[in-house]
């Protein structure tokens, strides 16, 4: 009698292309041939096109919500050609893992070159820098993914310089502060909490006029808090607790009118808290708490120290 | 009319309108041209089969073509029709035969039809369940199987 796995590769293509990309890779699992049939690009293709359509004539698409969970974890075949076919009919992806498995951001991320929003956690491997051709990105945010390799900030993220948002935060970056995101003159929220990166943040921050937040929480930066911080007027928040900066806080900070949120504790800042600050009449948190050779002489309600 | 013959020769008389449905039959005859009456032999079906995709033929030979506008939508393994669902109440043996002989005749139809009717008895199994109603042999070591399982964590219990 005739069964399955008589019929030939083709045939069996075929049968198996009648099920959603989201449902078949299981049936990976049947046999070492179906293995090498639903993981080729053949299979990828055939699937894809039955249930999306053509490539450029796509009439239904996944949801954002199922894109993201289709797409991080499908085989590398279905990755590429998905990403080829499709890609750039997406604006946004967003995915929050329940930490089920660990994935990496492809490479052929780069065929996405329409999204405006990348949001995702739960990320490992490592950060291609093909993330850098994605010209649209307005927000950028990969947070919550310990399991990346130790690497460096990607520097090619610094040439997408339309990028309003940039959040990195419990990514394993270290090196020095990144240059690169100085370039990034749109920025109006940055946040590299508690990675490790190390040295100074570079007076080239002066450049980010449009910041309102900025945060290095608990990285291990070191030196002088920048003066130039004091020149970027709408910051709303500044996050710089939980890292070595010493010496003493800038007068210059007392400019930021609009400064809501000023953190810096354990750090090793010392001498007065400048009488400048009076002037931060928005302000509501203020935590300088941690720096055991910091004073104030004068009242300040909102102070922690 | 047209006759045709099975692989163990039995032999078949048929209309050209259903004869024409098969690529392979209606190219067979453009080539050969109308006087010929040999019968067209087609040695990797046999009779049982051939009575069956005969059946299937007949019940479409006044099958409107498809509409042009069907032809970019996307059709689902759910869309067959029932009479369609009916013809294909068949054993697995028998039903992977006609998946053959539609694929070999070029019968496009019967074959998205084959093809969708045994997605659907593998649609919403498990991969256990899938083996054993197909006799699948798993041929994996369990390190290579719990491999391949980690790697579609996410869409096991799909």
């Amino acid at each position: 009698m005739c069964i399955l796995l008589d019929l030939p590769d083709e045939l069996l293509v075929q049968v198996f292309s009648w099920i959603h990309p989201s449902k078949v890779f299981k049936f990976r699992r049947l046999s070492k041939r179906m293995d090498a049939l639903l993981s080729s690009k053949h299979f990828a293709h055939r699937d894809l096109i039955q249930a999306f359509g053509q490539p450029g004539q796509a009439s239904t698409i996944l949801q954002h919500s199922d894109i993201t969970s289709f797409f991080f974890f499908a085989p590398l075949a279905v990755q590429n050609a998905f990403a080829g076919g499709y890609g750039h009919m997406y604006d946004e992806m967003k995915l929050r893992t329940k930490v089920h498995r660990s994935y990496a951001l492809p490479p052929s991320i780069s065929h996405f070159k329409n999204l405006v929003r990348l949001n995702i956690t739960g990320l490992c491997g490592s950060i291609p820098s093909e993330i850098g051709s994605l010209s649209h990105l307005q927000e950028l945010i990969i947070t919550d993914s310990p399991s990346l390799t130790p690497a460096p900030f990607p520097e090619a993220i610094g040439n997408i310089g339309g990028l309003v948002r940039l959040g990195m935060s419990f990514c394993n970056l270290t090196g020095p502060f990144p240059r690169a995101v100085c370039r990034l003159a749109n920025l109006e929220f940055m946040s590299l909490c508690h990675n490790n990166l190390y040295g100074p943040v570079p007076s080239a921050i002066e450049s980010l006029v449009n910041l309102r937040t900025f945060g290095v929480q608990c990285n291990e930066l070191s030196g002088s808090i920048p003066e130039e911080l004091g020149d970027l007027v709408n910051l709303k928040c500044l996050y710089l607790g939980g890292n070595k900066f010493s010496g003493n806080i800038p007068a210059s900070l007392g400019n930021l009118e609009d400064l809501e949120t000023l953190v810096a504790y354990d750090n090793q800042l010392e001498g007065f808290v400048p009488i400048e600050f009076q002037n931060l009449v928005n302000l509501q948190e203020c935590d300088l708490s941690g720096n055991s050779d910091l004073s104030c002489e004068f009242d300040f309600s909102v102070l922690e120290i | 009319m047209v006759k045709i013959t099975s692989s163990d020769n039995q032999e078949f008389t048929i209309s050209k309108e259903i004869a024409n449905q098969s690529v392979l039959i209606k190219n067979m005859l453009e080539d050969v041209g109308e006087s010929d009456d040999q019968p067209i032999p087609l040695p990797n079906v046999s009779g049982a089969i051939l009575q069956k995709v005969i059946e299937y033929a007949t019940m479409h030979k006044d099958d409107p073509p498809p509409a042009p506008e069907d032809e970019t939508k996307l059709k689902t393994s759910e869309d067959i029709e029932e009479r369609d669902k009916e013809f294909m109440q068949l054993d697995q043996g028998t039903m992977f035969e006609i998946i053959l002989a539609a694929n070999y005749l070029d019968m496009k139809n019967l074959l998205d039809l084959g093809c969708k009717t045994v997605a659907n008895m593998i649609k919403g199994k498990s991969v256990e369940e899938v083996r054993k109603l197909f006799n699948i042999v798993n041929d994996f070591t369990p390190e290579e199987e719990e491999q391949i399982r980690k790697e579609n964590e996410w869409c096991e219990d799909r």
